[in-house]
């Protein structure tokens, strides 16, 4: 999958745990920016971009991530083949 | 006891370690003194210094926060606790209300100049160092002498603290704290939840006086402790495990997070047997359910204000006959609960505006006339006491929301909105939300017919803390009002509530 097909694959989740139907995402959004994420949903919100892409992403790796793109990018690399 | 203050109680013989998250760093009450000593000496250098002078803590929940908080307590100092986390207005408005002689920061993260310019500063860098060395010639801080503890005399009805709350006219208010107040309600605390061995959690923010007691009672105690600087369920879960954590603070809302953590099985919680639960309405399914999913052993209730210097109330959810019913706890000896209705004292179980006396009361707020040692504050909180003298919060007079245990000041949220230029007439309201508690909600009347929500929440930030950013807006033509010409604020929540059933609404 590409960066922007694993983004694109991330919206209904981010919409779905969420709550909110009009949320869109890029490889700039910030947690800052979407309104509705915040620290008591991050988990469940983590945890289902995990099962939807069957990757594991560590909470301390999930710290590091700047945006979107930071998560798909590395999504990206946890389903590229060995 | 001399000197009633919790300093006085702070056990520095005590060899229970603390630990200080995220970088796991174990100390002792001792080593947290030194630290302490030598941020005493600091503020003592500092340009301005009286004794009874603002001095203002701009640290995350960390034994940094602790260590400034005693040492400013040493130099006879009045600490004011800042929300690291607040935006640079809110911060500079904070300063200036202080008018604080030095800030206390971490090296590396200090307030930017912008915000603070002609304050002093006291940079934490690491643990017992103060950046630079505040004695002549940069000479390195003598270590601290426990008798300086024991020798700690300060009048006890003097300030010891200054918090901020969500103020009704849209601004921070500062909340003046006695040393008399934070010894009652630590020993009201103290007294309710009979500690045995203990390991505290501590993940409440310190400038809340939810995590500032919290602290105090650990310390005072002779507790273990683990202090996170935000909440974060996967880490206070492993926190728990691994630091075989045994009791926690918080508002409900916060251990429902925890209870529903994908993978909770997976941690052994056996040695979390306790919580206090207070700061946020609470349910009884909520209750049962952080209890069942926890395996809790005992959930309290508990009722307090910043202007109660923190939880006057507390009794378990379940009665001794293994019952559980929702209360706000029972009001602990050293405070007076009366329940009024305009100038009528209501019965018990009659309604009313619940108001409190005693020694737990602030001393007064910034910039206003002291609050009268035999003064009554009124909690802008409806309510009762049962006839088994249990405390219950039935409604709220005063305009805040309450979301996740956090107050939201509807003055402020509404001045945002408006300053933005593309809204006209606005009401904010709280809606029920069943996982916040409460949540941000707007009637809006917009300059333009182009605005919908996002551009609208888009303007916001930046000028208010994410968290304050309404979430559910709808646009309107006119705001129902009442006959004498007020927006009908009850109008507008139900309108809110019908629209899109409490979802998020654009034109």
């Amino acid at each position: 999958m590409t960066v922007q097909e694993i983004i694109d694959a991330m919206v209904p989740v981010f919409r779905e745990v969420l709550d909110a139907d009009d949320i869109e995402l890029t490889e700039a959004t910030t947690a800052e920016a979407i309104i509705e994420w915040d620290s008591l949903n991050h988990v469940q919100l983590l945890h289902s971009i995990e099962q939807r892409f069957g990757v594991e992403i560590p909470q301390a790796e999930a710290a590091t991530f700047k945006n979107v793109g930071d998560m798909a990018r590395a999504i990206s690399v946890k389903l590229a083949p060995r | 006891m001399s000197a009633p203050t919790i300093v006085a109680q702070i056990a520095v013989t005590s060899s229970k370690r603390l630990w200080s998250l995220p970088n796991e760093e174990a100390f002792c009450t001792a080593e947290l003194m030194s630290g302490a000593g030598a941020v005493a000496q600091a503020i003592r250098q500092l340009p301005g210094f009286r004794p009874g002078c603002h001095i203002a803590l701009n640290l995350p929940t960390s034994r940094e926060w602790i260590e400034a908080l005693l040492g400013a307590w040493f130099a006879q100092a009045v600490p004011a606790a800042l929300n690291p986390y607040a935006l640079p207005e809110e911060l500079s408005f904070c300063i200036d209300e202080l008018q604080a002689v030095g800030i206390i920061d971490l090296h590396g993260t200090e307030i930017s100049a912008e915000v603070a310019p002609q304050i002093a500063r006291i940079s934490l860098c690491g643990s017992r160092s103060v950046h630079p060395s505040p004695l002549p010639g940069g000479a390195p801080i003598p270590p601290f002498d426990p008798r300086d503890c024991e020798q700690f005399h300060v009048d006890a009805t003097l300030d010891a603290l200054v918090l901020f709350t969500s103020g009704s006219s849209g601004r921070p208010k500062g909340v003046r704290l006695s040393h008399r107040g934070l010894v009652a309600s630590v020993a009201g605390l103290t007294a309710g939840i009979e500690p045995r061995d203990e390991v505290f959690l501590l993940q409440a923010p310190m400038h809340h006086v939810f995590g500032v007691v919290t602290c105090l009672l650990a310390l005072s105690t002779q507790s273990g402790a683990v202090l996170l600087p935000a909440f974060a369920a996967t880490t206070m879960l492993e926190a728990i495990v691994r630091y075989r954590a045994t009791i926690s603070f918080g508002p409900p809302e916060l251990f429902l997070g925890l209870s529903s953590c994908p993978g909770l099985a997976r941690y052994d919680l056996r040695s979390f047997r306790r919580i206090l639960v207070g700061g946020s309405p609470c349910r009884l399914a909520q209750l049962l359910e952080i209890e069942r999913a926890l395996g809790l052993e005992t959930i309290f209730l508990s009722f307090g204000m910043t202007e109660t210097t923190g939880g006057i109330s507390l009794a378990p959810l379940r009665a001794s006959d293994g019952r559980p019913r929702v209360h706000a706890g029972r009001p602990v000896p050293t405070i007076e609960v009366a329940v009024r209705c305009g100038d009528v004292l209501a019965g018990p179980g009659e309604e009313g505006e619940l108001c409190f006396r005693g020694a737990h009361l602030l001393t007064g707020y910034l910039g206003q006339p002291e609050h009268g040692e035999n003064d009554w504050l009124a909690s802008g909180d409806l309510g009762l006491v049962d006839a088994d003298g249990l405390l219950h919060v039935t409604d709220r007079i005063k305009d805040i929301i309450i979301k996740a245990g956090e107050n939201i000041s509807i003055a402020e949220v509404e001045r945002v909105l408006l300053e933005t230029g593309r809204v006209r007439e606005v009401c904010v309201v709280g809606v029920p939300d069943e996982r916040l508690g409460e949540n941000v909600a707007a009637a809006v009347i917009s300059t333009d017919s182009a605005l919908n929500k996002r551009e609208l929440q888009r303007l916001c930030q930046g000028k208010l803390l994410k968290s304050r950013i309404p979430q559910k807006i709808v646009f309107v033509d006119e705001l129902p009002r009442l006959p004498t010409g007020k927006v009908a604020r009850r109008a507008v929540r139900a309108l809110i509530l019908e629209d899109g059933k409490g979802k998020s609404v654009s034109p």
